[in-house]
């Protein structure tokens, strides 16, 4: 086959592709695999927060072999990984509900909160690229003469 | 204009659309799906508040599980009373109370929002309206069209119901169509020339149905709907949750059921195990401090869980679909190889022995599981939706469209006296008939009684044997100029065309007598019996009574009308006039149709209008308490005073529903009574 023939045929393939919606697509697909390794690189930072603060309060009960300072590290560094890909915290505690953010969980009374403030961060919420990659699930402070709720299922 | 697939679910919504790509539309939270949830969203220190639907209603329910509804397809066109509804009361946080039947899409169920009753076709519009907002966010244009999607064992009037929906929300509802059918064609099912018989199999996240289609041709019809409407992958995820929870009693002795934070967490790797589980044979669950155990702290959760163990523990729900499998076959008289191919959809089909259990029926080269299962019902609503031309006012199927034949779910037939019954129900169209009609469906009657000089036709839809557990779609009468002798046959006639209009005929056999009535059940029920008449299928004998009503309305309640509807009703009774003059049945039946719609359209006016006529048959302390309703509403509206003309209207339209509901059940007794103008139908 001349190199003629062999141009021309490619062309032919080459205006048969949608260059634009193929790399969208390619791009959209490379997000979603990105963001299913930061929701399981959260899964760990909420694991090592956990093993923090059990640190924290054996250190607080005089048990002075217990690495506090060096998990707290690790924390902060995974965190700081977490921050290079633009993803951080919510840090939903004691600011006001936001339901595009927040999934409330239980509400509960508290007389030295603002109503509708949020009281604990039972999931904690990350945000990535100042979007929700995991929603935090949360527990409200109840408004005036709102039983406690409890769980829910 | 631009047109999108609905799949309006039960649990979660979707939007599609099929050009330039066949595509689920993302909401504004990045997600595919909306949840079908609409809460009320109390403002901080104040007794107001808004009403929101999707993701931010979800966020907020367990803040306010009493204003925040879900689910509300299972309350869509129902009655209150039913035993569906009472199973919904049950199960739900939110309340649901009675409220008087207003019009076919209003059966009397209302949830209540921070006090204030919503209609679940109210509800449903919520959520479209945010269906709506979030595809014209994701497509930078505005949405005018929509193909939506009902269970196939949706009634008549919860089809209505969603429509009505669809309308409040903005869209233009092109069609409303089957799940298992929009799946058919996601799947590419029945392109071909060759007849296919399909079963779709749908098991989402709490409901189970299974239909069985058939096509031929390209066109569609279902033959058989069963299902569960309590069964689905959420009792899967349960049962991963249960294990873990087993593994915490018996590794620390404490049971953590109590525990919210775990039994949130524990939910979200539930699912994930269940995905992995899948794909893999084991799964390792190991969640480092997953849990705080009162005296021991932090501990961590180890488990481990095979693909056999997890199936062995859902064997009782799988077997519940194969068996509703079995029960739809028998009832159709089919065996598995008669079905040419099985379509999976809903996410819980990704489960392995879910599938596998199919194929053991079917065979495995039969079940199809190509096409995403969670999106392939909005899919086939956007294809639909794409093969119609939105140009025109008549909204027409694009050349090569697929053509859509529904079946009728219910039967349609008439209150007979049977024996000494009179609350026969006789089917004339059966349960499961494809429609439009290729020719209509008849059958003979016998008059009751030596002379009888009228026939009365009551219609009902419905599945009981006796006529007034049924719907009730309106009675057709036909006064005779001469008796009947009780050996004289009458041929019943029904025909059911594609906008699933009834049209009742009666015929004397062996003579010239013969009516015929149409049926228009989107009409309010407060007209049921009064429907359009039609001697002979003369346009005319409709449009001079509009015309002659039209005036009279115009004359005694124009000042309550707007100045538009006024204007438009002037117009109307114009070009009806000019109609009858000049003959012209085109325009003759748009000015019946538009008069019709003006007398009881056109808010108090209608409101009095309709009032005044439902008192004539009324006790009379009842008619001196709707005079006072009328005289009190006239008065608001002369002193201008709108929220006291508002609250008349509303006690006014509740008084005038519960005064027609009474009047129905009046006239039910006394037709059993006299039933000799009934028809009877031979033993």
């Amino acid at each position: 086959m001349s190199d003629k023939h062999l141009t021309a045929d490619v062309d032919k393939i080459l205006e048969g592709l949608d260059f634009a919606r193929l790399s969208a697509a390619r791009d959209e697909k490379s997000r979603a695999e990105k963001k299913d390794l930061l929701l399981r690189l959260i899964e760990v930072a909420d694991s090592l927060r956990a093993l923090k603060n059990h640190c924290r309060e054996l250190a607080e009960a005089g048990h002075d072999e217990v690495p506090y300072n060096s998990v707290k590290l690790i924390c902060r560094q995974l965190l700081a990984v977490l921050e290079g890909e633009d993803v951080r915290p919510m840090k939903a505690a004691g600011h006001p509900l936001d339901l595009a953010l927040h999934e409330v969980v239980a509400v509960r009374p508290e007389s030295d909160a603002e109503e509708d403030s949020v009281l604990e961060e039972v999931v904690f919420g990350y945000l990535w690229n100042d979007q929700p990659l995991r929603r935090a699930k949360v527990i409200v402070c109840a408004a005036d003469g709102v039983e406690d709720l409890g769980e829910v299922s | 204009m631009r047109a999108i697939g609905i799949d309006l679910g039960t649990t979660n919504s979707a939007a599609a659309i099929a050009e330039p790509e066949l595509t689920v539309l993302p909401t504004r939270a990045g997600e595919s799906l909306t949840p079908s949830v609409v809460s009320f969203v109390r403002k901080r220190k104040s007794q107001g508040g808004e009403i929101i639907a999707g993701r931010q209603a979800w966020n907020n329910a367990a803040r306010d599980p009493v204003n925040t509804i879900f689910s509300i397809k299972r309350l869509m066109g129902r009655v209150f009373g039913e035993s569906k509804v009472d199973e919904v009361i049950r199960r739900a946080a939110f309340q649901i109370a009675e409220a008087p039947p207003a019009d076919e899409q209003d059966q009397g169920v209302r949830v209540l929002l921070n006090g204030e009753p919503y209609s679940p076709t109210q509800i449903s519009t919520m959520i479209l309206s945010q269906v709506k907002a979030d595809a014209e966010l994701a497509l930078g244009e505005p949405v005018t069209h929509a193909v939506i999607t009902v269970p196939a064992y949706f009634e008549e009037r919860q089809r209505k119901a969603t429509e009505a929906a669809g309308e409040e929300a903005g869209l233009r509802v092109i069609k409303i169509i089957d799940e298992p059918t929009a799946a058919a064609l996601a799947f590419g099912v029945g392109k071909e020339e060759e007849r296919h018989r399909v079963l779709v199999f749908d098991l989402g996240g709490g409901t189970f149905d299974i239909s069985i289609i058939q096509m031929t041709g390209g066109q569609f019809s279902t033959l058989e709907i069963q299902g569960d409407n309590w069964l689905g992958g959420d009792d899967f995820d349960q049962v991963i949750v249960n294990r873990m929870m087993a593994r915490i009693q018996e590794e620390y002795d404490f049971d953590p059921s109590g525990q919210l934070g775990f039994l949130l967490k524990a939910k979200v790797e539930a699912e994930a195990a269940k995905k992995a589980l899948g794909v893999q044979q084991e799964v390792e669950i190991f969640k480092p401090l997953f849990l705080n155990v009162p005296g021991l702290g932090p501990v961590d959760l180890e488990l481990e869980l095979s693909r056999d163990e997890f199936e062995k523990d859902i064997q009782p729900s799988v077997q519940r679909t194969i068996q509703l499998v079995h029960e739809g076959l028998d009832s159709q008289s089919l065996k598995p190889e008669h079905i040419t191919e099985v379509l999976m959809v809903g996410g819980s089909t990704a489960v392995p022995c879910v599938h596998e259990a199919v194929a053991a029926v079917f065979g495995p080269r039969k079940v199809k599981r190509h096409v995403n299962p969670m999106e392939c019902v909005a899919l086939g609503a956007a294809i639909l939706a794409a093969s119609t031309e939105l140009e025109s006012d008549v909204m027409e199927a694009k050349e090569g469209a697929p053509r859509l034949e529904q079946v009728t779910p219910m039967d349609l037939g008439i209150a007979a006296v049977k024996g000494e019954d009179p609350d026969t129900f006789v089917a004339i169209i059966d349960r499961n008939t494809p429609y439009p009609l290729r020719e209509a469906k008849s059958r003979i009657f016998y008059p009751t009684a030596q002379d009888q000089t009228l026939i009365k036709v009551p219609v009902y839809e419905g599945l009981s044997k006796k006529a007034s557990l049924n719907e009730q779609q309106g009675v057709v009468e036909f006064p005779l100029p001469e008796g009947l002798d009780p050996s004289t046959a009458v041929e019943v006639t029904f025909n059911y065309d594609q906008n699933r209009t009834l049209t009742v005929g009666i015929r004397v056999v062996g003579t010239d007598q013969f009516i015929e009535e149409t049926l228009r059940r989107d009409r309010p029920r407060v007209l049921q019996g009064t429907g359009q008449q039609t001697l002979m299928d003369d346009w005319r004998e409709d449009l001079a009574p509009s015309i002659r009503a039209g005036t009279h309305f115009q004359q005694t309640y124009g000042e309550y009308m707007s100045e538009t509807d006024r204007a438009e009703l002037a117009e109307a009774i114009q070009d009806g006039q000019k109609a009858l003059d000049g003959n012209l049945r085109a325009a003759g039946e748009q000015a019946t149709l538009v008069l019709r719609n003006k007398i009881l359209g056109s808010g108090i006016a209608s409101q009095m209008f309709v009032a005044e006529r439902a008192m004539h048959d009324a006790p009379p302390e009842t008619q001196q308490i709707m005079a006072k309703a009328i005289s009190d509403l006239r008065g608001a509206h002369a002193r201008q005073d709108q929220t006291q003309v508002d609250e008349l209207s509303m006690q006014l339209k509740i008084a005038v529903a519960q005064l027609v509901a009474r009047q129905a059940a009046v006239k039910e007794v006394r037709d059993r009574e006299g039933w000799d103008d009934l028809l009877r139908v031979r033993e």
